[in-house]
């Protein structure tokens, strides 16, 4: 078992389109097919094209890998295009905080003029990262507001890390993603991820699989969580009947089993 | 939490309501009161969590709703719980022994599928959520499933009183499809609306795929506000209220365990909110979200309200400060 049965798994479960849903049967969403698509399944790009995928599409440069047959690449390049400008109009809305925090900084929101929260926020940063961005202005604003939002245990939560003076606890697979996100010499990254050895207590399919690809990306061992991940692999190569979950799992066995870790690619040679 | 009003933001809501409400009952008390349908709820004083005495409560309470049992019998239950995340020693979630007896209970009236569905507000991982709350272990036991309301099909519902101005939900399809569909919460304070009970549990069927972790729009649109327009377009057909162990002070997360041995359910839910409101010391009239549905015509008030089973004394559940206004008392600062 491991990334080839995950993927052939997910690949018996395409929508009649081509693409994921969240569950199978579902309707088609951006999240699970990008995730499917980072995990070296080949991309629906017709779907994509044809479709508006709201927040999902700050995550479409880091989630596509770039293709040897060069009119794949030419529509790949125009997803990557549609993608940036995007994620560039796109930005989250000040408000007043509710905790100790700065609810000035800006990052990306689920939903447009609402407030920026982790996860949108590190999925633009990624993708910006991919596409040689890194020194935008965004992803500048970013990297503060994901210093601000830095939880007191070390981690992140979906943004809040304090709310009415009460430090609220962190969630282990949000810190794997934003830790995957953040620069090698960041300071936030040991204390990021100290709590993130957490995951051997609270282990579930997506913190392992993010813990995992946030260490692969910067250069750590993980040899104490590659076995718990592969051992909730079930025969079929599912991580059970979950895309979005086994798609992701199967993008820590991809970097495992290949040394490419999905999203921490290094910047395209010819972004837009 | 940001992104979402403010203390002082819904402080001042609350107090534009609360005096909205306040001068409303001075001038029509009355008919205010007198237009609400009379209502029961169920109270029971149960001391544990013993899996036999919660099915035989919950069947007999549910046999006392014949509009309840009619749509049970051959449907879908849905079962909508309040999972939020787990922390051991802090009782956040409904209890999972509480919601196994509502399955079982269900099926007793001739269920032919009880669902429990859940779209938690802020943890993604809902497959961690299941495995540490023991759900994993227990739903195959009482023969239910789980469905994750944030990633199920959506339809769109629209909002007959369209208070918050959306107009027009994405809402799960499970919980809009459903033949029955049961909001089973936790007893606990909330620091930004009061409680967070039967009612404000129905945010759980907002799917996070359309709006978000937090859904956010909801909260800049406004959480009572929110909250009274889900009501109305779902119209949820009964509700239980696990206060076996509830949670005071900084709740929905941060609270702390309140050993309070009370069972509530009814099919009126602004009743039922209502009734486990003053059993934890709140003042129904100071919940914008309730005092609000009493002046839509819904049934909040002692006097239209029949509590059967056992008698409870109200308890003082410890609020933060800032919540005291919720009991209709001055706001410490």
């Amino acid at each position: 078992m491991g990334h080839a049965q995950s993927l052939a798994w997910l690949g018996t479960h395409r929508t009649p389109e081509g693409a994921w849903a969240y569950r199978p049967g579902g309707s088609p969403h951006g999240e699970p097919t990008l995730l499917a698509a980072a995990a070296g399944a080949p991309p629906p790009l017709d779907w994509l094209e044809e479709t508006e995928l709201d927040w999902a599409e700050f995550l479409v440069p880091a989630a596509l890998d770039t293709a040897a047959e060069p009119a794949e690449e030419e529509r790949l390049h125009a997803l990557r295009l549609r993608a940036l400008e995007a994620l560039l109009v796109a930005k989250g809305s000040p408000a007043e905080p509710a905790g100790r925090y700065d609810g000035t900084l800006i990052g990306w929101a689920w939903v447009d003029g609402t407030f920026s929260w982790v996860q949108p926020t590190v999925w633009a940063m990624l993708s910006l990262r991919r596409l040689g961005r890194a020194d935008h202005p965004r992803f500048e604003q970013a990297l503060a507001l994901i210093a601000d939002r830095q939880g007191s245990d070390g981690g992140w939560n979906y943004g809040n890390p304090n709310v009415l003076d009460q430090d609220l606890p962190s969630y282990l697979y949000l810190t794997g993603w934003v830790l995957l996100a953040l620069p090698h010499q960041s300071p936030m990254l040991e204390p990021g991820f100290t709590f993130l050895e957490g995951v051997v207590q609270t282990p579930s399919t997506t913190n392992l699989a993010t813990a995992i690809l946030a260490r692969l990306a910067h250069g750590l061992d993980v040899a104490e969580l590659e076995p718990l991940l592969r051992g909730r692999q079930h025969e079929d190569g599912s991580f059970g009947p979950a895309i979005e979950r086994t798609a992701i799992a199967a993008c820590a066995l991809r970097a495992l089993e290949t040394g490419v870790v999905p999203f921490a690619a290094r910047p395209l040679q010819a972004a837009p | 939490m940001s992104g979402q009003p403010t203390r002082r933001k819904l402080l001042a809501g609350a107090a534009g309501l609360a005096t909205v409400s306040v001068g409303f009952l001075g001038a029509k008390s009355w008919w205010r009161v007198a237009r609400q349908p009379e209502a029961r709820v169920w109270s029971h004083r149960v001391p544990t969590y013993d899996e036999a005495t919660l099915v035989d409560l919950m069947t007999r309470g549910i046999a006392d709703y014949p509009d309840v049992v009619a749509k049970a019998q051959g449907g879908t239950v849905l079962l909508k719980p309040n999972l939020v995340e787990v922390h051991p020693g802090r009782p956040i979630n409904t209890e999972v022994r509480v919601l196994a007896a509502a399955v079982e209970a269900f099926k007793k009236h001739g269920a032919k599928e009880v669902i429990v569905g859940e779209g938690p507000g802020h943890h993604r991982d809902t497959e961690l959520i299941l495995e540490r709350s023991g759900l994993t272990e227990l739903l195959p036991q009482v023969g239910s499933t789980f469905v994750d309301l944030n990633l199920d099909r959506t339809l769109p519902v629209r909002l007959p009183s369209n208070f918050n101005g959306m107009g027009t939900l994405e809402l799960a399809q499970h919980a809009v499809q459903a033949d029955l569909l049961v909001s089973v919460a936790k007893l606990k304070t909330h620091h930004w609306t009061g409680s967070t009970l039967t009612l404000k549990n129905l945010f759980g069927t907002v799917p996070g795929a359309v709006y978000g972790w937090p859904k956010n729009p909801l909260h800049h649109a406004g959480i009572e506000r929110s909250i009274v327009d889900l009501y109305e377009a779902l119209q949820p057909d009964f509700g239980i209220i696990d206060g076996i162990i509830g949670m005071e002070g900084d709740g929905p997360i941060m609270g702390a365990a309140v050993p309070s041995e009370a069972l509530f359910m009814g099919a009126n839910l602004p009743a039922l909110d209502a009734t486990a409101s003053r059993f934890m010391g709140l003042d129904p009239d100071h919940i914008p979200t309730l005092a609000t549905l009493g002046r839509l015509g819904y049934t909040i008030h002692p006097s239209r309200i029949r509590v059967e089973g056992d008698p409870l004394d109200p308890l003082r559940f410890a609020v933060l400060p800032h919540m005291e206004r919720f009991r209709g008392g001055e706001v410490s600062t």
